[in-house]
């Protein structure tokens, strides 16, 4: 079982640089730090000591050391400063922290072994042969201040040595550029994967935002976001033993900054728990034929939901602070929608709804048994939900009315339109959306199961690659169409099969060097092979009536 | 960013934004939402990287003309017109075709003039440079020429493999504030034929009656966007491109008639421009359907109930239905009407059975609702 406080700490020690980093750094500040003491106690002050008594203090220092660093760390990240007055003050918080806790250590061991000894030297006149607590602590300080000739300079190197290979923005730093893949579902462990803690955030807030990244195996790695960034990664879990989820409520703000009420779903397992999350959609669960799926679903508000998923499971009502338990045996392959079927589709389009993905029971990388393995083995997959938000409707739901599904359906005016909850520039960019963002290298296909939880009908259009279009719920299509458009009615999921080929009417791949190097100078980045895919009822590029494109949005990369 | 890079994209009538631009900074804030709006560059006139000579080239001009509608309201549409187009007085709707043969390098040249535009290939894919996203590449407000080589599946320049799997029937538009500039009419057909020329739909595929073959670009439009500025809703504020309410229907800017304020469904579209003929016992008509809208359609040909049609889908997207690996896609008969989505194509053989005129029809439905909005119709008659 996995508790809060290991996440913390693996958060700590990710957004310090990761554990190398910490353990050089702190073993270098730990002895120099004991160096330097011996050092000054018998040369400049003339005092005498054993080396090996102060060795005894290395491994005491080094772990303050450690903490000291994991302390600073997180509340250098809250400064708004540039990338060198960064390094400057982590130096100083490290310094800080390392120091007072040096003060401890000498006051310590002064009130339990020896008082502090006068001596002649110029600048020691800190040093008193009274005993006490007072003459302890000018001991110590008098000491750590000497201390800091030394340490500063190693923070500060240690900070140019580690801090911008690993603590840079999210994308660069903590989603390995090679990303490992879980066997069974093609996932990347570590980046597409990721889930952010809402309340680990919460309860690091003096921290900064964490975020802790889940690999569909259960492995749990850790990442960090930029401080500064407006909104917290908050992303999809994919959960597959164990899973408990809470129907919650709470606000979520819109890319306009409008706030807007939403249920959406808290959740448990394997140990890895935000029981009072608001995801829209909920955790992507995955399972295989043959297996048997146990859900625990609480409804924690005070008016009746359920959990349905369409032929396969149906709660019934689940009353106010009710907790359902369900048990059914995985149905045949395929990507599913969970909602809350009660005044559908109101509750669903109102933020409760996920997806449920069964795969073959074989642990081919394929969506259906039945296709032939030759051509449709992907080396990824991804879910893709998409719904929409009318703001009037959600503070009915706030304010406890009763909303119809007919005057729903007929006054529905939709102001957000989401992928995987999130809206336009949030959610093409990996940094910010590393659940829909596909980036993969050539002839690496990618299966996307795509949902339309809202009350639209969408047209998802790709750019780059036409995609495959295999089934539409759960059924096998007849005739496998090969289109840059796919039709996706209210409530429908469709798998579509995106093959990562060459653009085909690119007259040079890779692009061009000119064109290449052209992008990449505009837009401070590589943007050569980066695609778009969008709705083509164009209303749902919009946000609040205007804003295009940060509507139902994102990019993918052929790398 | 700073404040200046705002006003690259002024919505007054006439601004300069000849060689304006914007970067994207080293701090990414992308839950701003002018986020993709300032890290779009406009740049005046950029180079194309790579350039070849071209097979089949075309130069688009940027127009913004009125056009009157059937129940006499005079309406603004904006299009990309070609050199032989020029000389019009109403707006060219769709924009000027463009057709080219597999195999083609093609380069489409767009002359914005002042505001800016793009010009995005949809269907073909071509690189990031090339694609006419802004948000991924840049806008144009002096020209720039897209270069692409026509036909699937294509490596690199050099390979000599054929090129014989992207016959078929493409929709090109303006990537830029697409919402607004697509429905304004910004859109056109670009065919591209098999190395066998025009009269085979694909490489190996069935042949038709060229004299009778027609795109039929569907489009609707809303009057009450057309007082909203080229960036309505760009830099904030609620411009209302959130919701489509169509009121005018067409087929290739052929409207249907319409009485008391609505389409007359009793009435057909009769222009030749869509209308067509066929011989019984002849070559097939290839109806090149285009979804030139915001809608879901319903396509119908009436006379397979009649038994004067035998209708037969054969490619969609510009992708054939050749039969071959990895998706072994086979033409199908219609039987029933066919759904299709924003943007979607679909291309059907058309075969007469019997002599004598038979409807075609689609029905828009609105995108929430499911309401029925309005109807197209027109006729398909065998000689």
């Amino acid at each position: 079982m996995r508790r809060n406080h290991d996440l913390l700490l693996e958060a700590a020690i990710d957004r310090a640089g990761g554990l190398a980093p910490v353990v050089v750094t702190s073993g270098a500040l730990a002895a120099a730090l004991l160096v330097w003491e011996r050092w000054f106690h018998t040369s400049v002050l003339g005092l005498d000591g054993s080396w090996l008594g102060s060795l005894a203090y290395l491994p005491l220092l080094w772990l303050l050391s450690a903490g000291s660093i994991l302390l600073a760390r997180p509340i250098t990240d809250r400064l708004d400063v540039g990338r060198r007055a960064r390094l400057v003050w982590d130096a100083i918080a490290i310094c800080s922290i390392l120091g007072v806790a040096f003060v401890v250590v000498v006051v310590v061991h002064d009130l339990l072994f020896a008082p502090p000894q006068p001596t002649s030297a110029p600048g020691a006149s800190y040093l008193t042969d009274e005993q006490g607590l007072w003459p302890a602590v000018r001991h110590g300080f008098g000491d750590s201040l000497v201390a800091q000739i030394v340490l500063l300079p190693i923070a500060l190197l240690a900070g140019i040595g580690f801090r911008d290979r690993t603590n840079a923005p999210l994308s660069e730093a903590s989603l390995p550029t090679k990303p490992t893949r879980d066997p069974l579902t093609g996932r990347h462990t570590g980046s597409t994967a990721a889930l952010l803690s809402r309340r680990e955030a919460l309860q690091f807030g003096a921290a900064g935002t964490i975020a802790a990244a889940i690999g569909s195996g259960g492995l749990v790695t850790l990442t960090t976001e930029k401080a500064h960034a407006a909104a917290p990664v908050d992303v999809t879990p994919w959960l597959s033993r164990g899973v408990s989820l809470f129907i919650n409520e709470g606000t979520k703000k819109m890319i306009d900054g409008t706030p807007v009420y939403m249920w959406g779903w808290g959740f448990e397992s394997e140990g890895v728990m935000e029981r009072d999350g608001l995801h829209t959609p909920g955790p992507v669960i995955w399972t295989h034929e043959g297996e048997t799926v146990e859900l625990r679903v609480t409804n924690t508000l005070n008016e009746n939901h359920s959990f349905v998923i369409n032929g396969v499971v149906d709660s019934g009502i689940i009353s106010p602070g009710e907790t359902v338990e369900l048990q059914f045996p995985a149905p045949s392959a395929g990507t599913y929608l969970y909602q809350d079927a009660l005044n559908l589709p109101v509750n669903r389009v109102l933020g409760l709804h996920g997806a449920l993905l069964v795969m073959p029971a074989d642990r081919t990388m394929r969506s259906h048994p039945a296709l032939d393995l030759q051509y449709w083995e992907f080396t990824s997959q991804w879910v893709w939900i998409f719904n929409e938000i009318d703001p009037a409707f959600n503070a009915m739901a706030q304010a406890d009315r009763t909303i119809k599904p007919s005057r729903f359906t007929r006054d529905f005016v939709p102001r957000y339109f989401t992928i995987n909850g999130r809206m336009g520039s949030l959610a093409a960019h990996v940094e910010t959306a590393p659940d829909t963002v596909i980036e993969d290298s050539l002839d690496n296909p990618a299966l996307i199961r795509m949902v339309n939880a809202g009350i639209a009908t969408h047209s998802p259009h790709m750019h780059g690659n036409h995609v495959y279009v295999l089934s539409t719920d759960q059924q096998l299509e007849h005739q496998i169409m090969w289109k840059d458009q796919v039709m996706m009615k209210p409530g429908v999921t469709r798998d579509i099969f995106l093959p990562f080929n060459i653009p085909p009417n690119a007259v040079y791949w890779p692009p061009h060097p000119d064109g290449a190097a052209f992008l990449k100078e505009l837009h401070g980045t590589d943007m050569e092979g980066k695609f778009p895919m969008h709705c083509h009822v164009e209303q749902s590029q919009t946000a609040g009536g205007g804003l295009y494109p940060q509507g139902l949005v994102t990019d993918w990369k052929i790398k | 960013m700073t404040d200046t890079d705002h006003s690259n994209f002024d919505d007054g009538h006439g601004a300069d934004l000849e060689g304006a631009g914007s970067k994207a900074g080293d701090h990414h804030d992308f839950s701003d939402p002018l986020f993709f709006f300032d890290s779009t560059p406009v740049l005046g006139s950029v180079d194309t990287p790579g350039r070849v000579k071209p097979d089949k080239r075309f130069e688009m001009k940027v127009y913004g003309r009125k056009k009157r509608m059937p129940d006499g309201e005079d309406i603004e549409f904006w299009g990309f017109e070609d050199r032989e187009n020029r000389a019009n007085k109403e707006p060219i709707l769709p924009s000027s075709p463009m057709r080219v043969t597999e195999g083609d390098i093609v380069h489409v040249e767009i002359k914005p003039a002042k505001r800016q535009h793009t010009l995005h290939l949809h269907g073909i894919e071509s690189d990031t440079h090339n694609d006419g996203v802004g948000h991924t590449s840049f806008e144009v407000t002096g020209s720039y020429t897209y270069q692409f080589s026509a036909g699937a599946p294509f490596r690199a320049l050099g390979d000599e493999r054929p090129k014989t799997r992207g016959a078929g029937t493409y929709l090109y538009h303006c990537h830029v504030n697409t919402t607004l500039h697509f429905q304004m009419g910004m859109y056109g057909s670009l065919i591209v034929d098999p190395i066998e020329g025009p009269g085979t739909a694909f490489h190996n595929g069935p042949t038709y009656d060229i004299a009778a073959e027609r795109v039929w670009a569907v489009g609707e439009v809303d009057p009450t966007w057309r007082d909203l500025g080229h960036a309505a809703g760009m830099k904030g504020g609620d411009a209302g491109l959130n919701q489509f309410n169509p009121v005018y229907f067409h087929i290739n800017g052929q409207f249907q008639p319409m009485r008391r304020g609505k389409t007359n469904p009793r009435r057909v579209i009769s222009n030749k421009s869509v209308a067509t003929e066929g011989k019984v016992g002849g070559e097939p008509i290839l109806i090149r359907y285009a979804h030139a809208s915001y809608t879901r359609h319903s396509i119908w040909f009436e006379g397979i109930d009649s038994g004067k049609l035998r209708v037969e889908v054969i490619a969609s997207d510009g992708r054939p239905f050749d039969g071959l690996a990895p998706n072994f896609a086979q033409p199908f008969e219609l039987t029933e009407p066919l759904e299709a989505a924003a943007a979607e194509r679909y291309d059907f053989l058309v075969t007469p059975l019997k002599k004598g005129s038979s409807k075609a029809t689609i029905v828009s439905y609105d995108w929430i609702t499911g309401k029925e909005l309005g109807v197209v119709k027109t006729t398909i008659r065998g000689l």
